[in-house]
Order: structure tokens, then C-alpha cells, then sequence
């Protein structure tokens, strides 16, 4: 694997710029969507423990005020 | 169909196929562009660059199965409302312009050398074109409404109306006098290409696909999620809405005992 594999016979700068664009194209579209997916789901889980922490919370304020 | 109806059913079993989509694109892309890059055989007339192949033709292939997906998703959104398909039209139609860019590009890259010229204005070039621009309306069109229901119907019935593109695409080869060269690989009576050059290209195919299964989930998993947030906190609900009365409710009791305490 020498100047030759780079040179590709003279077309070299076409195909490695089309191979490059399509890395890049993939890996960005590849890390955005990981991200999204990563974020949303995240926020999605706090939000929902928020949430049920809150309704624990009533819970507990129900059992120490109600007279026994 | 209606299995996949259920959002946290749909997650788990997305959970499941992930990682190995995941190996499997990295094992094939590997391969395959070990394949493609090394071991296959330059063109007797193309030279060299007949290896972007190796990347165009998946590229254009993906691009219309993309749009293919977006059309089906549109389909059950209009005629079953099917609960993941706007979900899932939403998710695909990225990729698919994705795909579109690069099939448009590597094109470009491919033709320079062999034609002579970046860009000419001919039936296949042109039909691809416009997928990518009927890509961008679908996409246009979801961010247009702020009903979200509105923006389903309306980015459907685009999907559903754009599918006559893809038959000329297809045919624009064999119908029109072109400069692209007609079908090599999906044809009625089997492939025309070298068989040195099959296993590269379908290696490769297999690869993009698999991409797509990978990228397809997540997208659809950041879909899900955005919606379940959406319940969760941005529209309240009538549920929540009683909660905060009854929060007020509690602060006002607690108030009005310890004043009484006091």
C-alpha cells in the first residue's frame, strides 16, 4: 500500500473526495442522531422521576397528617 | 402492524436489534471497504474510478428506499393513523435527504472524469434532483405547523403524491435518451456487471443498509421520547392540572394549621 493506492491511477482526488463525503456525511448524520435520541430520552426519564418523586412526596405529607 | 403500536414495546425492541445493527455495519463497512478499496479489480475502461461506485450506487439505492419508507409511513399515518408512523416519516426523511446529498455528490465526483462535466441536465440526474427537493418540502412542511397532527397529514400526503418520482427515477434510464448509464444490477434478467465487482458492491449495499437500520431507531427513539416529553411537560394535561390544584390545596391547609398552631 504505497503512492499508488492513493493515486488511484490518476483519479485519486475523486474518489477520495467521494469516499470523505460520505464518511462525513454518515458520521455527522450518525452523531446527531445518537445525540438526539440520547437527549431526549434522558430529559424524558428525569422528568418522569421527577414526577413520581413528587407524587411520593404528597404520599408521605398524606401519612403524616392524616390522625391516627 | 398494530404490535408496534405501543412506544415502550417498540423501544425495547429496538433496545435488542441495536447493538447488533451496530456490529454488523462496522463489520460490513470494514469489509467492504477493504473490498471495494484494495482487493477489486480497477475497470478495463473506467480505470480506477469505477470504485466510487462502491458508494454511489448504495447511496442512490437507500435514497429511494428511504423515500419508499416515508411514502409507507404517510400511507398508514392517512389511512390506519397508525401512532408511530408520522413518528417514523419523521425519522426516515433526514436520512433519505442524507442519501440523496450523497448519491447527487459522488455522481458529481463520478461524471467529472468520465463525462467530462460536474452536472448535465438529463432524465436520471434531474428525477434525483428532485427527490432531494421533495425531501426538503416534507421536511419544510414539518416545520411549518404548529399542530403536529396538521404537519402529519399535510408531510404525508407530500410523501404519498411525491412517490410517481420514484418509477421515473427507476425508468428514466430506458425511457429517456440519458447519460447515465441504464440499470447494472436490479434488472429483469439478472445483474450485468463483472462478477469481481458483485461482491464489493453488495457488501457495500449491505452495509448501507444496515446503517440505515441503525440510524432508522435512534431516530425514531429521539422521536418517542420528544412526544413523551411533550405529555409530560409542555402540554399539561388536565391530570397534571389537578395535581397543581391539589398541591396549592395541601400549602393552603398547611398554611391555615400552623397559623391555628401558632
Amino acid at each position: 500500500m504505497g503512492h499508488e493506492f492513493f493515486h488511484m491511477g490518476g483519479y485519486g482526488g475523486y474518489i477520495w473526495a467521494a469516499y470523505g463525503l460520505v464518511f462525513l456525511v454518515l458520521i455527522a448524520l450518525a452523531w446527531l442522531s445518537w445525540r438526539e435520541q440520547k437527549i431526549n430520552g434522558l430529559r424524558a426519564e428525569m422528568l418522569k422521576a421527577a414526577r413520581s418523586r413528587r407524587r411520593s412526596d404528597h404520599a408521605e405529607k398524606d401519612r403524616l397528617e392524616t390522625p391516627s | 402492524m398494530h404490535w408496534f403500536a405501543n412506544p415502550a414495546r417498540f423501544v425495547r425492541l429496538a433496545d435488542r436489534i441495536l447493538p447488533v445493527a451496530m456490529l454488523l455495519c462496522f463489520g460490513l463497512f470494514a469489509t467492504g471497504l477493504y473490498w471495494a478499496l484494495i482487493l477489486s479489480p480497477a475497470d478495463y475502461q473506467q480505470g480506477s474510478s469505477v470504485r466510487i461506485m462502491y458508494v454511489h450506487v448504495p447511496s442512490a439505492y437507500m435514497a429511494m428506499f428511504c423515500y419508499l419508507v416515508m411514502a409507507a409511513a404517510g400511507f398508514s399515518t392517512l389511512v390506519w393513523r397508525h401512532p408511530l408512523a408520522d413518528v417514523a416519516g419523521k425519522a426516515v426523511a433526514p436520512i433519505g435527504l442524507a442519501f440523496t446529498g450523497l448519491a447527487l455528490a459522488t455522481g458529481s465526483l463520478w461524471g467529472k472524469p468520465m463525462w467530462g462535466a460536474w452536472w448535465v441536465w438529463d432524465a436520471r440526474l434531474t428525477s434525483v434532483l428532485v427527490l432531494f427537493f421533495l425531501y426538503l418540502g416534507y421536511l419544510a412542511i414539518w416545520g411549518a405547523f404548529d399542530d403536529r397532527s396538521k404537519a402529519a397529514r399535510a408531510a404525508a400526503i407530500l410523501a404519498l403524491v411525491g412517490v410517481i418520482n420514484l418509477p421515473i427515477i427507476k425508468f428514466s434510464v430506458d425511457w429517456w435518451t440519458t447519460l447515465h448509464q441504464p440499470a447494472s444490477l436490479f434488472r429483469a434478467d439478472g445483474p450485468r456487471i463483472d462478477p469481481s465487482m458483485r461482491p464489493p458492491l453488495y457488501l457495500m449495499l449491505a452495509a448501507f443498509q444496515t446503517y440505515f437500520v441503525v440510524i432508522f431507531l435512534w431516530r425514531m427513539k429521539a422521536g418517542l421520547a420528544a412526544l413523551k416529553l411533550q405529555a409530560l411537560g409542555a402540554m399539561p394535561s388536565p391530570k397534571q392540572n389537578h395535581e397543581q390544584r391539589h398541591d396549592q390545596h395541601h400549602e393552603q391547609n398547611l398554611a391555615t394549621r400552623t397559623e391555628e398552631a401558632l
